[in-house]
Protein backbone atom coordinates (compact mmCIF):
# COMPACT_ATOMS: atom_id res chain seq x y z
CA UNK A 1 0.00 0.00 0.00
CA UNK A 2 2.68 2.26 1.15
CA UNK A 3 4.71 1.35 -2.06
CA UNK A 4 1.94 2.20 -4.42
CA UNK A 5 1.31 5.28 -2.79
CA UNK A 6 4.86 6.20 -3.37
CA UNK A 7 4.93 5.07 -6.76
CA UNK A 8 2.07 7.17 -7.56
CA UNK A 9 3.36 9.98 -5.92
CA UNK A 10 6.64 9.70 -7.98
CA UNK A 11 4.55 9.00 -11.32
CA UNK A 12 2.88 12.33 -10.56
CA UNK A 13 5.66 14.58 -9.86
CA UNK A 14 7.45 13.57 -13.07
CA UNK A 15 4.71 14.89 -14.73
CA UNK A 16 4.38 17.79 -12.94
CA UNK A 17 8.49 18.39 -13.85
CA UNK A 18 7.88 17.19 -17.46
CA UNK A 19 4.84 19.75 -17.99
CA UNK A 20 7.14 22.33 -15.93
CA UNK A 21 10.18 21.85 -18.48
CA UNK A 22 8.01 21.74 -21.21
CA UNK A 23 6.33 24.88 -20.84
CA UNK A 24 9.75 26.32 -19.87
CA UNK A 25 11.09 25.76 -22.83
CA UNK A 26 10.40 28.61 -24.48
CA UNK A 27 10.94 31.00 -21.51
CA UNK A 28 9.88 34.39 -22.85
CA UNK A 29 6.26 33.05 -23.80
CA UNK A 30 6.56 31.62 -20.11
CA UNK A 31 7.33 34.29 -18.15
CA UNK A 32 5.06 36.70 -20.55
CA UNK A 33 1.94 34.03 -20.22
CA UNK A 34 2.66 34.49 -16.10
CA UNK A 35 2.96 38.27 -15.82
CA UNK A 36 -0.39 38.56 -18.12
CA UNK A 37 -2.06 36.60 -15.65
CA UNK A 38 -0.63 38.01 -12.94
CA UNK A 39 -1.92 41.98 -14.33
CA UNK A 40 -4.98 40.36 -15.20
CA UNK A 41 -6.10 38.95 -11.78
CA UNK A 42 -4.52 42.49 -10.52
CA UNK A 43 -6.95 44.37 -12.70
CA UNK A 44 -10.25 42.32 -11.30
CA UNK A 45 -9.26 44.11 -7.52
CA UNK A 46 -9.98 47.51 -9.56
CA UNK A 47 -13.72 47.10 -9.49
CA UNK A 48 -13.56 45.97 -5.44
CA UNK A 49 -10.82 49.45 -4.74
CA UNK A 50 -13.58 51.63 -6.11
CA UNK A 51 -16.54 50.03 -4.62
CA UNK A 52 -14.75 50.21 -0.90
CA UNK A 53 -13.83 53.89 -1.89
CA UNK A 54 -17.75 54.43 -1.19
CA UNK A 55 -18.84 51.80 1.34
CA UNK A 56 -16.66 50.74 4.42
CA UNK A 57 -17.84 47.22 4.70
CA UNK A 58 -20.21 44.23 2.31
CA UNK A 59 -22.13 42.30 5.15
CA UNK A 60 -19.22 42.03 7.49
CA UNK A 61 -16.44 41.82 4.45
CA UNK A 62 -13.89 44.32 4.07
CA UNK A 63 -11.18 44.97 0.91
CA UNK A 64 -8.99 42.85 3.62
CA UNK A 65 -11.66 40.10 3.22
CA UNK A 66 -11.83 40.58 -0.63
CA UNK A 67 -8.27 40.24 -1.09
CA UNK A 68 -7.71 37.26 0.67
CA UNK A 69 -10.67 35.89 -1.03
CA UNK A 70 -9.05 36.59 -4.08
CA UNK A 71 -5.70 35.47 -2.82
CA UNK A 72 -7.62 31.48 -2.13
CA UNK A 73 -9.93 31.41 -5.04
CA UNK A 74 -6.43 32.01 -7.42
CA UNK A 75 -4.84 29.97 -5.30
CA UNK A 76 -7.45 26.86 -5.63
CA UNK A 77 -7.63 27.64 -9.39
CA UNK A 78 -4.25 28.16 -10.06
CA UNK A 79 -3.67 24.62 -8.18
CA UNK A 80 -6.28 23.07 -10.81
CA UNK A 81 -4.40 24.81 -13.55
CA UNK A 82 -1.07 23.80 -12.87
CA UNK A 83 -1.02 20.15 -11.55
CA UNK A 84 -4.66 19.02 -12.73
CA UNK A 85 -5.62 20.77 -16.00
CA UNK A 86 -6.98 17.60 -17.36
CA UNK A 87 -9.92 18.18 -15.71
CA UNK A 88 -10.56 21.47 -18.00
CA UNK A 89 -11.08 19.56 -20.81
CA UNK A 90 -11.73 16.32 -19.96
CA UNK A 91 -15.34 16.47 -22.16
CA UNK A 92 -13.49 16.62 -25.46
CA UNK A 93 -11.20 13.69 -24.47
CA UNK A 94 -14.57 11.83 -23.22
CA UNK A 95 -16.49 12.46 -26.68
CA UNK A 96 -13.86 12.24 -29.35
CA UNK A 97 -12.73 8.53 -27.76
CA UNK A 98 -9.41 10.02 -26.47
CA UNK A 99 -9.52 8.39 -23.63
CA UNK A 100 -7.80 4.92 -25.42
CA UNK A 101 -4.38 6.53 -24.62
CA UNK A 102 -4.69 6.50 -20.79
CA UNK A 103 -6.72 3.28 -20.43
CA UNK A 104 -3.92 1.29 -22.46
CA UNK A 105 -0.89 2.20 -19.73
CA UNK A 106 -0.83 0.71 -16.31
CA UNK A 107 -1.63 4.04 -14.46
CA UNK A 108 -4.78 5.39 -12.54
CA UNK A 109 -6.90 6.64 -15.75
CA UNK A 110 -8.63 9.38 -13.69
CA UNK A 111 -5.05 10.80 -12.26
CA UNK A 112 -3.62 10.27 -15.17
CA UNK A 113 -5.74 12.31 -17.66
CA UNK A 114 -5.54 14.78 -15.11
CA UNK A 115 -1.89 15.63 -14.10
CA UNK A 116 -1.99 14.68 -17.92
CA UNK A 117 -2.67 18.80 -18.45
CA UNK A 118 -0.68 21.86 -17.33
CA UNK A 119 -1.42 25.82 -17.69
CA UNK A 120 1.28 28.10 -17.99
CA UNK A 121 -0.31 31.16 -17.20
CA UNK A 122 -2.14 29.44 -14.28
CA UNK A 123 1.40 30.00 -12.96
CA UNK A 124 0.85 33.74 -12.79
CA UNK A 125 -2.43 32.84 -10.30
CA UNK A 126 -0.42 31.14 -8.08
CA UNK A 127 2.40 34.03 -8.24
CA UNK A 128 -0.79 35.98 -7.64
CA UNK A 129 -2.54 34.18 -5.02
CA UNK A 130 0.94 33.70 -2.93
CA UNK A 131 1.76 37.92 -3.31
CA UNK A 132 -2.12 39.28 -2.50
CA UNK A 133 -1.98 36.67 0.66
CA UNK A 134 1.26 38.60 1.57
CA UNK A 135 0.07 41.57 1.05
CA UNK A 136 -3.09 41.24 3.17
CA UNK A 137 -2.89 39.39 5.96
CA UNK A 138 0.33 39.47 8.48
CA UNK A 139 1.67 36.17 7.23
CA UNK A 140 4.06 33.98 9.52
CA UNK A 141 5.40 31.12 8.80
CA UNK A 142 2.80 28.82 9.87
CA UNK A 143 -0.08 31.10 8.55
CA UNK A 144 1.76 30.87 4.78
CA UNK A 145 2.07 27.31 5.38
CA UNK A 146 -1.73 27.10 6.42
CA UNK A 147 -2.47 29.28 2.92
CA UNK A 148 -0.96 26.94 0.55
CA UNK A 149 -2.59 23.81 2.28
CA UNK A 150 -6.58 25.87 1.59
CA UNK A 151 -5.09 26.03 -2.03
CA UNK A 152 -4.50 23.13 -2.15
CA UNK A 153 -7.84 21.71 -0.66
CA UNK A 154 -9.58 24.63 -2.77
CA UNK A 155 -8.09 23.14 -6.11
CA UNK A 156 -9.28 19.84 -5.00
CA UNK A 157 -12.77 20.67 -4.96
CA UNK A 158 -12.49 22.60 -8.04
CA UNK A 159 -11.21 19.75 -9.84
CA UNK A 160 -13.05 17.56 -8.38
CA UNK A 161 -16.18 19.73 -9.43
CA UNK A 162 -14.71 20.13 -13.04
CA UNK A 163 -14.34 16.14 -12.95
CA UNK A 164 -17.83 15.22 -11.94
CA UNK A 165 -19.00 18.55 -14.85
CA UNK A 166 -16.72 16.90 -17.54
CA UNK A 167 -18.01 13.26 -16.47
CA UNK A 168 -21.72 14.33 -17.94
CA UNK A 169 -20.09 13.97 -20.90
CA UNK A 170 -20.27 9.87 -20.79
CA UNK A 171 -23.65 10.33 -20.52
CA UNK A 172 -24.76 13.58 -22.56
CA UNK A 173 -22.14 12.89 -25.71
CA UNK A 174 -20.58 16.32 -26.33
CA UNK A 175 -21.15 18.20 -22.71
CA UNK A 176 -18.18 20.75 -23.03
CA UNK A 177 -19.99 23.69 -22.86
CA UNK A 178 -21.78 22.97 -20.26
CA UNK A 179 -18.76 22.13 -18.37
CA UNK A 180 -16.77 24.70 -19.37
CA UNK A 181 -20.11 27.00 -18.34
CA UNK A 182 -20.19 25.17 -14.69
CA UNK A 183 -16.40 25.53 -14.12
CA UNK A 184 -17.00 29.39 -14.90
CA UNK A 185 -19.96 29.42 -12.57
CA UNK A 186 -17.87 28.23 -9.64
CA UNK A 187 -14.60 30.15 -10.90
CA UNK A 188 -17.18 33.71 -10.76
CA UNK A 189 -19.28 32.45 -7.53
CA UNK A 190 -15.74 32.09 -5.82
CA UNK A 191 -14.46 35.59 -6.35
CA UNK A 192 -17.18 37.10 -4.71
CA UNK A 193 -17.86 37.36 -1.28
CA UNK A 194 -20.82 35.31 0.00
CA UNK A 195 -22.28 37.69 2.36
CA UNK A 196 -24.05 39.66 -1.05
CA UNK A 197 -25.69 36.18 -1.40
CA UNK A 198 -29.46 35.48 -0.05
CA UNK A 199 -30.10 32.32 2.02
CA UNK A 200 -30.90 30.26 -1.07
CA UNK A 201 -27.81 31.00 -2.92
CA UNK A 202 -25.28 30.55 0.29
CA UNK A 203 -27.20 26.67 -0.02
CA UNK A 204 -26.40 26.39 -3.50
CA UNK A 205 -22.41 27.79 -3.24
CA UNK A 206 -22.22 24.81 -0.60
CA UNK A 207 -23.21 22.00 -2.21
CA UNK A 208 -24.27 21.87 -5.97
CA UNK A 209 -21.50 24.91 -7.08
CA UNK A 210 -19.20 24.53 -4.23
CA UNK A 211 -17.58 27.65 -4.09
CA UNK A 212 -18.36 28.04 -0.45
CA UNK A 213 -15.15 25.15 -0.17
CA UNK A 214 -13.28 26.90 -3.19
CA UNK A 215 -12.91 30.22 -1.54
CA UNK A 216 -15.22 31.25 1.48
CA UNK A 217 -14.37 28.55 3.99
CA UNK A 218 -10.81 28.90 3.46
CA UNK A 219 -10.96 32.86 4.38
CA UNK A 220 -13.02 32.20 7.29
CA UNK A 221 -10.00 29.58 8.77
CA UNK A 222 -7.36 32.26 7.86
CA UNK A 223 -9.35 35.16 9.40
CA UNK A 224 -10.72 33.45 12.28
CA UNK A 225 -9.61 29.84 12.83
CA UNK A 226 -11.78 27.32 14.18
CA UNK A 227 -11.39 23.57 14.41
CA UNK A 228 -15.23 23.05 12.98
CA UNK A 229 -13.96 24.93 10.22
CA UNK A 230 -11.56 22.78 9.17
CA UNK A 231 -12.98 20.08 9.88
CA UNK A 232 -16.08 20.60 7.43
CA UNK A 233 -13.25 21.52 4.87
CA UNK A 234 -11.33 19.11 5.36
CA UNK A 235 -14.37 16.63 5.05
CA UNK A 236 -16.19 18.13 2.08
CA UNK A 237 -12.82 18.14 0.50
CA UNK A 238 -12.15 14.38 0.66
CA UNK A 239 -15.76 13.88 0.36
CA UNK A 240 -15.96 15.72 -3.32
CA UNK A 241 -13.11 13.93 -4.59
CA UNK A 242 -14.15 10.42 -4.14
CA UNK A 243 -17.98 11.62 -5.73
CA UNK A 244 -16.03 12.65 -8.52
CA UNK A 245 -13.80 9.36 -8.72
CA UNK A 246 -16.62 7.60 -8.51
CA UNK A 247 -19.13 9.42 -11.19
CA UNK A 248 -16.15 9.44 -13.63
CA UNK A 249 -15.60 5.67 -13.01
CA UNK A 250 -18.93 5.05 -13.44
CA UNK A 251 -19.14 6.89 -16.46
CA UNK A 252 -16.24 5.21 -17.48
CA UNK A 253 -18.16 2.08 -18.39
CA UNK A 254 -20.20 3.63 -20.50
CA UNK A 255 -17.24 4.45 -22.61
CA UNK A 256 -16.76 3.93 -26.27
CA UNK A 257 -13.33 3.90 -27.97
CA UNK A 258 -13.32 5.81 -31.12
CA UNK A 259 -11.01 3.57 -33.02
CA UNK A 260 -9.09 7.59 -33.15
CA UNK A 261 -5.35 7.16 -33.48
CA UNK A 262 -4.05 10.54 -32.05
CA UNK A 263 -0.74 12.09 -31.04
CA UNK A 264 -0.79 13.23 -27.59
CA UNK A 265 1.36 16.22 -27.85
CA UNK B 1 -23.12 60.90 -59.45
CA UNK B 2 -25.85 60.52 -56.46
CA UNK B 3 -26.70 56.57 -58.31
CA UNK B 4 -23.22 55.95 -57.44
CA UNK B 5 -23.34 56.35 -54.03
CA UNK B 6 -26.66 54.57 -53.63
CA UNK B 7 -25.38 52.14 -55.16
CA UNK B 8 -22.00 51.90 -53.12
CA UNK B 9 -23.80 52.66 -49.89
CA UNK B 10 -26.71 49.43 -50.80
CA UNK B 11 -23.28 47.05 -51.20
CA UNK B 12 -22.47 47.86 -48.04
CA UNK B 13 -25.90 47.26 -46.71
CA UNK B 14 -25.82 44.07 -48.49
CA UNK B 15 -22.89 42.95 -47.16
CA UNK B 16 -23.87 43.92 -43.25
CA UNK B 17 -27.75 42.11 -44.14
CA UNK B 18 -25.67 38.71 -45.52
CA UNK B 19 -23.55 38.47 -42.41
CA UNK B 20 -27.00 39.19 -39.90
CA UNK B 21 -28.20 36.50 -41.84
CA UNK B 22 -25.78 34.56 -41.51
CA UNK B 23 -25.89 34.86 -37.68
CA UNK B 24 -29.47 34.18 -37.62
CA UNK B 25 -28.95 30.80 -38.59
CA UNK B 26 -27.49 30.28 -34.66
CA UNK B 27 -30.09 32.35 -33.14
CA UNK B 28 -30.45 29.16 -30.48
CA UNK B 29 -26.84 29.47 -30.02
CA UNK B 30 -26.66 32.93 -29.22
CA UNK B 31 -29.48 32.45 -26.54
CA UNK B 32 -27.86 29.19 -25.27
CA UNK B 33 -24.27 31.34 -25.30
CA UNK B 34 -26.16 34.25 -23.15
CA UNK B 35 -25.90 32.01 -19.87
CA UNK B 36 -22.80 33.51 -18.74
CA UNK B 37 -24.32 36.78 -19.17
CA UNK B 38 -27.31 35.47 -16.80
CA UNK B 39 -24.51 34.85 -14.11
CA UNK B 40 -23.36 37.64 -13.97
CA UNK B 41 -25.94 39.41 -14.04
CA UNK B 42 -27.39 37.09 -11.06
CA UNK B 43 -24.17 38.05 -9.34
CA UNK B 44 -24.40 41.75 -9.50
CA UNK B 45 -28.00 41.84 -8.90
CA UNK B 46 -26.78 40.30 -5.69
CA UNK B 47 -24.46 42.31 -4.89
CA UNK B 48 -26.25 45.84 -5.56
CA UNK B 49 -28.99 45.11 -3.31
CA UNK B 50 -26.62 44.40 -0.32
CA UNK B 51 -24.43 47.43 -0.91
CA UNK B 52 -26.98 50.14 -2.30
CA UNK B 53 -30.44 48.58 -0.73
CA UNK B 54 -33.23 50.57 -1.06
CA UNK B 55 -32.22 53.93 -0.81
CA UNK B 56 -28.47 54.36 -1.92
CA UNK B 57 -26.89 55.25 -4.84
CA UNK B 58 -23.69 55.20 -6.83
CA UNK B 59 -22.91 57.60 -9.59
CA UNK B 60 -26.73 58.55 -9.33
CA UNK B 61 -27.75 55.34 -10.00
CA UNK B 62 -29.58 53.47 -7.58
CA UNK B 63 -29.70 49.15 -7.55
CA UNK B 64 -32.26 49.39 -10.20
CA UNK B 65 -30.65 51.61 -12.70
CA UNK B 66 -27.25 50.10 -11.99
CA UNK B 67 -27.92 46.11 -12.91
CA UNK B 68 -29.51 47.79 -16.28
CA UNK B 69 -26.30 49.64 -16.46
CA UNK B 70 -24.54 46.32 -16.57
CA UNK B 71 -26.99 44.85 -18.70
CA UNK B 72 -26.14 47.58 -21.33
CA UNK B 73 -21.98 47.59 -21.00
CA UNK B 74 -22.14 43.71 -20.94
CA UNK B 75 -24.64 43.67 -24.12
CA UNK B 76 -22.36 46.11 -25.44
CA UNK B 77 -18.83 44.29 -25.04
CA UNK B 78 -19.98 40.76 -25.22
CA UNK B 79 -21.74 41.56 -28.71
CA UNK B 80 -19.06 42.62 -30.28
CA UNK B 81 -18.06 40.28 -33.07
CA UNK B 82 -14.42 39.44 -33.10
CA UNK B 83 -13.78 40.86 -36.82
CA UNK B 84 -10.24 41.75 -35.14
CA UNK B 85 -9.39 38.27 -35.60
CA UNK B 86 -10.47 37.35 -38.72
CA UNK B 87 -8.47 40.17 -40.12
CA UNK B 88 -5.31 39.85 -38.22
CA UNK B 89 -5.35 36.03 -39.27
CA UNK B 90 -5.95 37.37 -43.39
CA UNK B 91 -2.96 39.78 -42.70
CA UNK B 92 -0.35 37.04 -41.28
CA UNK B 93 -1.65 34.06 -43.84
CA UNK B 94 -1.95 36.43 -46.64
CA UNK B 95 -5.37 36.06 -47.54
CA UNK B 96 -5.90 39.53 -47.52
CA UNK B 97 -5.01 39.58 -50.82
CA UNK B 98 -7.59 38.30 -52.48
CA UNK B 99 -9.52 40.97 -50.17
CA UNK B 100 -7.71 43.05 -52.15
CA UNK B 101 -8.83 42.81 -55.53
CA UNK B 102 -12.53 43.07 -54.81
CA UNK B 103 -14.49 46.34 -55.76
CA UNK B 104 -14.70 47.64 -51.99
CA UNK B 105 -12.99 49.30 -49.45
CA UNK B 106 -11.91 46.37 -47.21
CA UNK B 107 -12.32 48.85 -43.89
CA UNK B 108 -15.84 49.22 -44.83
CA UNK B 109 -16.26 45.54 -45.89
CA UNK B 110 -14.81 44.47 -42.35
CA UNK B 111 -17.59 47.48 -40.48
CA UNK B 112 -20.40 46.52 -42.50
CA UNK B 113 -20.24 42.77 -41.83
CA UNK B 114 -19.23 43.81 -38.30
CA UNK B 115 -22.68 45.45 -37.61
CA UNK B 116 -24.62 43.20 -39.31
CA UNK B 117 -23.51 40.70 -37.20
CA UNK B 118 -23.45 42.84 -33.69
CA UNK B 119 -26.95 43.61 -34.37
CA UNK B 120 -27.95 39.92 -34.38
CA UNK B 121 -25.67 39.25 -31.14
CA UNK B 122 -27.34 42.58 -29.40
CA UNK B 123 -30.79 41.77 -29.96
CA UNK B 124 -30.46 38.29 -27.96
CA UNK B 125 -27.99 39.55 -25.40
CA UNK B 126 -30.06 42.54 -25.15
CA UNK B 127 -33.51 40.19 -25.24
CA UNK B 128 -32.08 37.99 -22.30
CA UNK B 129 -30.45 40.54 -20.21
CA UNK B 130 -33.48 42.61 -20.02
CA UNK B 131 -35.73 39.62 -19.29
CA UNK B 132 -33.53 38.42 -16.76
CA UNK B 133 -33.11 42.41 -14.92
CA UNK B 134 -37.04 42.54 -15.40
CA UNK B 135 -37.29 39.38 -13.28
CA UNK B 136 -34.85 40.27 -10.75
CA UNK B 137 -35.02 44.43 -10.56
CA UNK B 138 -38.00 45.31 -11.82
CA UNK B 139 -38.55 47.69 -15.17
CA UNK B 140 -36.06 50.24 -15.89
CA UNK B 141 -37.73 53.76 -15.97
CA UNK B 142 -37.08 55.26 -19.69
CA UNK B 143 -37.03 58.49 -21.12
CA UNK B 144 -38.58 57.67 -24.33
CA UNK B 145 -38.00 60.99 -26.43
CA UNK B 146 -34.34 60.48 -25.95
CA UNK B 147 -34.21 57.11 -27.27
CA UNK B 148 -33.45 58.04 -30.87
CA UNK B 149 -30.52 59.83 -28.95
CA UNK B 150 -29.63 56.84 -27.08
CA UNK B 151 -30.18 54.59 -30.35
CA UNK B 152 -27.07 57.33 -32.17
CA UNK B 153 -25.17 57.19 -29.55
CA UNK B 154 -25.10 53.15 -29.56
CA UNK B 155 -24.36 53.19 -33.41
CA UNK B 156 -21.16 55.68 -32.72
CA UNK B 157 -20.46 53.42 -29.67
CA UNK B 158 -20.24 49.94 -31.99
CA UNK B 159 -18.06 52.63 -35.04
CA UNK B 160 -15.73 53.98 -31.73
CA UNK B 161 -15.36 49.67 -30.59
CA UNK B 162 -14.82 48.67 -34.25
CA UNK B 163 -12.07 51.07 -35.21
CA UNK B 164 -10.29 50.22 -31.84
CA UNK B 165 -10.23 46.72 -32.44
CA UNK B 166 -9.26 47.20 -36.06
CA UNK B 167 -6.66 49.78 -35.78
CA UNK B 168 -4.96 46.67 -33.64
CA UNK B 169 -5.75 44.22 -35.69
CA UNK B 170 -3.83 45.96 -38.40
CA UNK B 171 -0.68 45.87 -36.53
CA UNK B 172 -0.25 42.81 -37.88
CA UNK B 173 0.97 44.40 -40.80
CA UNK B 174 4.30 44.82 -38.79
CA UNK B 175 4.11 42.47 -35.88
CA UNK B 176 3.73 38.89 -35.68
CA UNK B 177 1.87 38.83 -32.92
CA UNK B 178 -0.68 41.24 -31.76
CA UNK B 179 -2.88 39.32 -29.39
CA UNK B 180 -1.37 41.38 -25.97
CA UNK B 181 -2.79 44.49 -27.75
CA UNK B 182 -5.95 42.80 -27.38
CA UNK B 183 -5.75 41.70 -24.01
CA UNK B 184 -4.29 45.32 -22.93
CA UNK B 185 -7.57 47.17 -24.65
CA UNK B 186 -10.21 44.35 -23.08
CA UNK B 187 -8.48 45.44 -19.15
CA UNK B 188 -8.55 48.85 -20.51
CA UNK B 189 -12.22 48.75 -21.44
CA UNK B 190 -12.86 46.53 -17.87
CA UNK B 191 -11.25 49.94 -15.82
CA UNK B 192 -11.70 52.81 -18.26
CA UNK B 193 -14.95 51.65 -20.28
CA UNK B 194 -16.48 51.45 -16.85
CA UNK B 195 -17.57 47.67 -17.52
CA UNK B 196 -19.41 47.36 -14.50
CA UNK B 197 -19.32 50.80 -12.50
CA UNK B 198 -19.61 53.92 -14.44
CA UNK B 199 -17.02 55.92 -14.81
CA UNK B 200 -18.78 58.81 -12.82
CA UNK B 201 -17.85 56.46 -9.55
CA UNK B 202 -14.04 56.86 -10.17
CA UNK B 203 -11.89 59.57 -8.18
CA UNK B 204 -11.57 62.29 -10.22
CA UNK B 205 -7.65 61.43 -11.65
CA UNK B 206 -9.33 58.46 -13.00
CA UNK B 207 -12.68 59.59 -14.29
CA UNK B 208 -10.93 62.59 -16.02
CA UNK B 209 -8.80 60.05 -17.62
CA UNK B 210 -11.93 57.92 -18.62
CA UNK B 211 -13.48 61.19 -20.29
CA UNK B 212 -10.24 61.34 -22.56
CA UNK B 213 -10.00 58.24 -23.64
CA UNK B 214 -11.78 56.27 -26.31
CA UNK B 215 -13.02 53.72 -24.16
CA UNK B 216 -15.57 55.02 -22.51
CA UNK B 217 -17.63 56.31 -25.52
CA UNK B 218 -17.71 52.64 -26.81
CA UNK B 219 -19.25 51.16 -22.92
CA UNK B 220 -20.05 53.22 -20.35
CA UNK B 221 -21.43 56.61 -21.85
CA UNK B 222 -24.28 55.01 -23.68
CA UNK B 223 -25.31 52.63 -21.20
CA UNK B 224 -25.13 55.59 -18.53
CA UNK B 225 -27.34 58.05 -20.92
CA UNK B 226 -29.95 54.94 -21.32
CA UNK B 227 -30.51 54.28 -17.87
CA UNK B 228 -30.48 58.06 -17.11
CA UNK B 229 -31.08 60.16 -19.53
CA UNK B 230 -29.50 63.41 -19.28
CA UNK B 231 -29.16 66.26 -22.28
CA UNK B 232 -25.92 67.85 -20.95
CA UNK B 233 -24.47 63.93 -21.02
CA UNK B 234 -25.77 63.37 -24.50
CA UNK B 235 -23.89 66.38 -25.92
CA UNK B 236 -20.73 65.51 -24.44
CA UNK B 237 -20.96 62.03 -25.35
CA UNK B 238 -21.67 62.87 -29.16
CA UNK B 239 -19.11 65.34 -28.80
CA UNK B 240 -16.92 62.35 -27.66
CA UNK B 241 -17.81 60.00 -30.34
CA UNK B 242 -17.65 62.20 -32.95
CA UNK B 243 -14.27 63.13 -32.19
CA UNK B 244 -12.99 59.70 -31.86
CA UNK B 245 -14.80 58.02 -34.68
CA UNK B 246 -13.17 60.59 -36.53
CA UNK B 247 -9.52 60.08 -35.63
CA UNK B 248 -9.43 56.65 -34.95
CA UNK B 249 -10.96 56.57 -38.68
CA UNK B 250 -7.96 58.68 -39.74
CA UNK B 251 -5.69 56.64 -38.12
CA UNK B 252 -6.92 53.18 -39.56
CA UNK B 253 -7.56 54.05 -42.75
CA UNK B 254 -3.74 55.98 -42.93
CA UNK B 255 -2.28 52.36 -41.29
CA UNK B 256 -4.05 50.41 -43.76
CA UNK B 257 -2.53 52.49 -46.90
CA UNK B 258 0.82 52.04 -45.15
CA UNK B 259 0.46 48.46 -43.99
CA UNK B 260 -1.19 47.14 -47.20
CA UNK B 261 2.45 47.89 -49.31
CA UNK B 262 4.06 45.94 -47.41
CA UNK B 263 2.01 43.05 -49.03
CA UNK B 264 3.77 40.43 -51.14
CA UNK B 265 1.57 38.58 -53.23
CA UNK B 266 3.81 35.12 -54.04
CA UNK B 267 0.90 33.20 -56.04
CA UNK B 268 0.42 29.50 -55.51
Amino acid sequence: MFTAAKRTLKFVLQYVSLNLQSAMEYRGAFLSQIIFMFLNNTMLLFFWWVLFTKIDSLNGWSLRHILLLYAAASGAFGFQAVFFAGSLSMSSIIAEGRLDFYLALPKPVLLHVLISRSFTSAWGDLAFALAVFLLSAAPTWESLLGFIALCFAGGIVMTSFGVIAHSLSFWLGYGERLADELQEALLSFSLYPEGIFSAATRIVLYTLIPAGFASYVPVKILTRFSWPHLGIMILFTVGVALLARFIFYRGLRRYESGNLVVTNS
Amino acid sequence: MLSARTSTLRKYFCIGEISLANRLVYLADHFASSLFLILILFIFSQLWKTVLGTGGTIAGLDSTRMLWYMVFTEVMVISTPATHRLVSDEVKNGDIAYKLTRPYSYILYYFAAHCGEFLARFVTNLAVGSAFAYLVMGPLTVYWAGMGWAALGLALAVAVNFLENFSLALLAFWLEDNRPFFWILSKLVFIFGGLFVPVEAYPEGLRQLSYLLPLRYGVSAPARLIVSFDYGFLRQMLVGQLIWVTALSLVTTAMFRKGVRRVHVHGG
